[in-house]
């Protein structure tokens, strides 16, 4: 059982509270969507939550224990993060770029082990890559590397994963596997946290919703009794209509106020 | 093209070539068997002279400093997941050449004698140290900022040169922006090499952390990566190697471009494969330009710099093009 | 560069440098008038040239010399100490010729004609002296300089001094002529048609660039220079004793220990300047040869 909790965490830049006192509790088995409009702080509070970013005041606790003083290797190993449109650099293969998420595990010399080398053929193997293994990830088409990544991320078996705008840009299929896919690993008792903008793939896969609007956190709890049309109507000044919130039949439309 | 388990083969030839070559070529010209007999026979004797004084340090200095070139290129190149990094293009060679030419020509280096190497290395440190400040924000903004402190160091080295005591100082620019083994001794190439050699240990410790920056920064971070201690490993291995290296050669450019660029292919790209393929290639290249430049016959010694240049600059237009078609 | 050219150019770089400035000056100084004590001794005399200063300080009194240059004052202490003491200098810059109102103005002949045509119009009549590459040539150029400075007999005396030192050395020449060559690391060593090697020459000694016979300076490598095994090195002592690149050439381990007592120096304004005094360095070379070590040295 794993538990990431926020404690009053407020970043700001220049005098401005990009996230506002900002208290949460994360359990594992459940897929967090984190909802809110453009400029809400989604971002700035995954960074916080994954310890990129040392919160002016708040702190942010890993069963309990601050993030901020862990070694950064041990909790490399056990959260993994997923910036947004997160891409190669270089021409490398599929097979390396997954393998890249081994480094907290790897010893400071020597190649990988063979646990390892099983561990990305693994990865590989669910994330539906096996065809393109020694294929340059710079040449992937978008699904593909979003897949990638997922792989990246997931091949050290991590407790946790957050992953800033993982739909961004993937067309409806592919999108519609990916939130699939991070509703299976929460299914499979990993801590998963993603924001999202499609508001109907939210509603269906995931299994509690965190709102923020203008930097504070304004409703958090499980999808089907949070996720409701006054909420959606405040939040991202729509008239929303939702119907079956938290089930796989969920439905969102919305028309401007 | 050379097959991946190839290069291997194709590096360990071409340079014992080169080596073989810078041994065996000079402005004199001494048939191979005369040198090997003056190996054998009683010394000192010309070809014994010719051969351990002046032309193994020279090979030895070439391959020092070219490997430093390539595996500081490919580390920074790594670093910044820039493809035009490298120490001459980052101004990081110039601020060395500065550091060195104050140490020599107004009397530090006579008054302590590791003045040299430790000037050098404080101005490739400042210029690199200037250029990443000045350049964050993408593969252009940190050229044009190499472009400014190249130019500003070498303004530097101008002014310092103009200044010296000595008046011949002007005339030596040269050999300081465009670099040369000529006649360098023993001595100097035994003093530049413990720094060269700790440069090369923080470069190669960077190789784990340039892996993983392939995905970015954030990515990196979120690895365990301490991206603090990267960049310190990196600026100090690029000033400790670069730094020393150029205060005994002048500042050679282009190396540290076309090392890196030339190997990725066969290694598949990956940062950390490519340091030592780069360093080996670095090395080659360099001293098959000394030896060119040995071989030119030109009545005052063609500077390595002049060859090197040569090929680098073209190799750069390439490099250009091929970004501007990558690039939306 | 080898210093004579480096110099020369120096000079010749500050004379047109000075050329728009020369220009302004014209209109006002065009027809200056003649000095009294007539054309024959011209009173202002004003140098743009290092040789030409020397050999103005040995022939007209401090009086009638209006500037020599700023480069002067090193080697006229080692040449003819206190000479210059009271002496104007100059940079060759217009200012300082408007400044000094000379009425003659030795320059070199890299200042070119436009200069010259632009300085008569200030009213100075510009005279070119050859460099000397000869004792012939050094005869030649102090018989000019007396001529235009009205020291026709000085210079006379000057050239059979010079002469006279020449015949003797001449006359006891030493038995076996030693291989030199000059070597100071800036990769350039002066061989046939040089000053230098003419001093080499009288001093009985034989210059070992002169067997390159395409260019009066060769370009030496330290690889060379072993091979062609002189018996003894020579480096100008130019006053300027501050450390450069050059150095580490010239002060090679290898020459370091091979040379250790086969080196002599010389003085640099008698090898870049033909002047009477070359004669001189030429039997002061001998002397210093005489002392260095005798054998080959050891490769």
């Amino acid at each position: 059982m794993t538990r990431l909790t926020a404690e009053r965490v407020t970043v700001r830049r220049g005098g401005r509270a990009i996230v506002d006192d900002v208290s949460l509790t994360l359990e594992s088995g459940s897929f967090v969507g984190l909802l809110g409009p453009n400029g809400a702080g989604k971002s700035t509070l995954m960074a916080a939550l994954v310890g990129l970013l040392r919160p002016e005041e708040g702190s942010v606790l890993l069963d309990g224990a601050p993030i901020a003083g862990m070694d950064r290797r041990a909790l490399a190993r056990t959260r993994a993060y997923l910036p947004q449109n997160p891409r190669a650099e270089w021409p490398i293969s599929v097979e390396r770029l997954v393998a890249l998420g081994l480094t907290p595990q790897l010893p400071v010399f020597g190649p990988l082990s063979g646990t390892m080398q099983a561990q990305v053929h693994a990865a590989i193997a669910q994330f539906d890559l096996a065809q393109h293994r020694d294929q340059p990830a710079t040449t992937l088409s978008g699904g593909e590397l979003a897949r990638a990544m997922l792989a990246r991320a997931l091949v050290g078996e991590p407790d946790l994963l957050l992953a800033d705008e993982p739909l961004a840009g993937l067309d409806p299929r592919h999108a519609l596997d990916g939130v699939r896919r991070l509703r299976g690993l929460a299914d499979d008792g990993r801590l998963v946290m993603a924001s999202i903008h499609e508001l109907t793939l939210a509603a269906r896969y995931t299994t509690h919703v965190a709102v923020m609007l203008e930097g504070e956190l304004i409703a958090f709890g499980p999808t089907a009794t949070t996720l409701t049309s006054a909420l959606l109507a405040e939040v991202f000044e729509v008239n929303a209509c939702i119907t079956g919130a938290g089930t796989p039949a969920a439905m969102v439309d919305f028309v401007a106020a | 093209m050379v097959s991946r388990i190839g290069w291997p083969l194709a590096a360990a030839v071409l340079l014992t070539a080169g080596i073989l070559l810078s041994l065996g070529t000079g402005r004199v010209w001494l048939d191979p068997r005369a040198l090997i007999d003056g190996i054998v026979q009683p010394k000192p004797n010309l070809a014994w002279l010719i051969l351990a004084e002046l032309r193994v340090p020279r090979t030895i200095l070439g391959l020092l400093v070219g490997a430093t070139m390539g595996l500081s290129g490919a580390v920074l190149q790594g670093l910044l997941r820039n493809p035009l990094a490298e120490p001459g293009l980052l101004g990081v060679s110039a601020g060395a050449a500065l550091g060195a030419v104050i140490a020599i020509y107004f009397g530090l280096s006579a008054a302590f004698f590791l003045a040299t190497p430790l000037l050098g290395i404080a101005g490739a440190l400042l210029a690199a140290a200037l250029t990443m400040q000045l350049g964050r924000g993408g593969t252009l903004t940190m050229i044009l900022a190499g472009a400014a402190v190249s130019g500003l160091m070498g303004a530097g080295l101008n002014l310092a040169l103009n200044f010296a005591p000595n008046p011949y100082a002007a005339y030596e620019m040269t050999t300081w922006l465009l670099g040369s083994l000529a006649d360098r001794d023993w001595d100097q190439t035994l003093l530049a090499l413990p720094f060269i050699l700790a440069g090369w240990v923080c470069l190669i410790l960077t190789r784990r952390d340039l892996d993983a920056l392939t995905l970015g920064e954030a990515q990196a971070e979120s690895l365990g990566i301490d991206l603090a201690r990267t960049r310190l490993l990196a600026l100090a291995g690029t000033a400790l190697a670069v730094g020393a290296a150029t205060a005994v050669t002048g500042a050679v450019s282009f190396i540290g471009l076309m090392a890196p660029h030339l190997v990725r292919p066969f290694v598949g790209h990956q940062p950390s494969r490519v340091l030592l393929p780069s360093a080996l290639f670095g090395a080659i290249l360099l001293v098959f330009a000394d030896v060119a430049t040995k071989l030119v016959p030109t009545a005052q010694e063609l500077k390595l710099g002049v060859l090197t240049s040569l090929v680098g600059a073209p190799f750069f237009f390439w490099l250009v093009g091929r970004l501007r078609r990558m690039s939306p | 560069m080898n210093r004579r050219t480096l110099r020369s150019a120096v000079l010749a770089g500050a004379v047109l440098v000075c050329l728009p400035l020369a220009c302004l000056g014209a209109a006002r100084a065009g027809r200056a008038p003649e000095p009294d004590s007539g054309a024959h001794k011209p009173q202002r005399i004003m140098s743009t040239n290092l040789c030409s200063d020397m050999l103005l300080l040995m022939l007209v009194p401090r009086e009638r010399i209006a500037s020599i240059t700023y480069l002067a004052h090193d080697p006229v202490e080692a040449l003819l100490p206190g000479a210059d003491r009271g002496v104007a200098i100059n940079h060759g810059s217009a200012e300082e010729v408007v400044r000094d109102r000379p009425d003659l103005i030795l320059a070199s002949p890299w200042s070119g004609a436009t200069m010259r045509k632009l300085a008569a119009q200030v009213g100075a009549p510009v005279a070119e002296i050859d460099s000397a590459d000869s004792f012939a040539d050094i005869r030649r150029i102090v018989r000019q300089t007396g001529r235009l400075v009205g020291e026709p007999a000085r210079a006379e005396a000057l050239i059979a001094g010079m002469d006279r030192t020449l015949a003797r050395l001449d006359a006891n020449r030493p038995a076996r002529a030693i291989d030199v060559a000059v070597w100071d690391g800036s990769g350039s060593v002066p061989g046939r048609g040089t000053l230098t090697d003419a001093i080499i020459r009288a001093a009985g000694a034989r210059n070992i660039a002169a067997k390159f016979p395409d260019s009066r300076h060769s370009s030496y490598s330290l690889e060379e220079l072993l091979v062609a095994r002189p018996g003894a090195l020579m480096r100008g002592t130019d006053g300027y004793e501050a450390p450069s690149l050059r150095d580490s050439a010239a002060e090679h381990p290898l020459i370091r220990a091979a040379y250790r007592d086969r080196r002599v120096t010389y003085p640099d304004s008698l090898y870049s300047c033909g002047l009477p005094q070359s004669a001189d360095a030429a039997a002061r070379l001998r002397a210093a040869l005489m002392k260095t070590a005798a054998g080959k040295v050891p490769w």
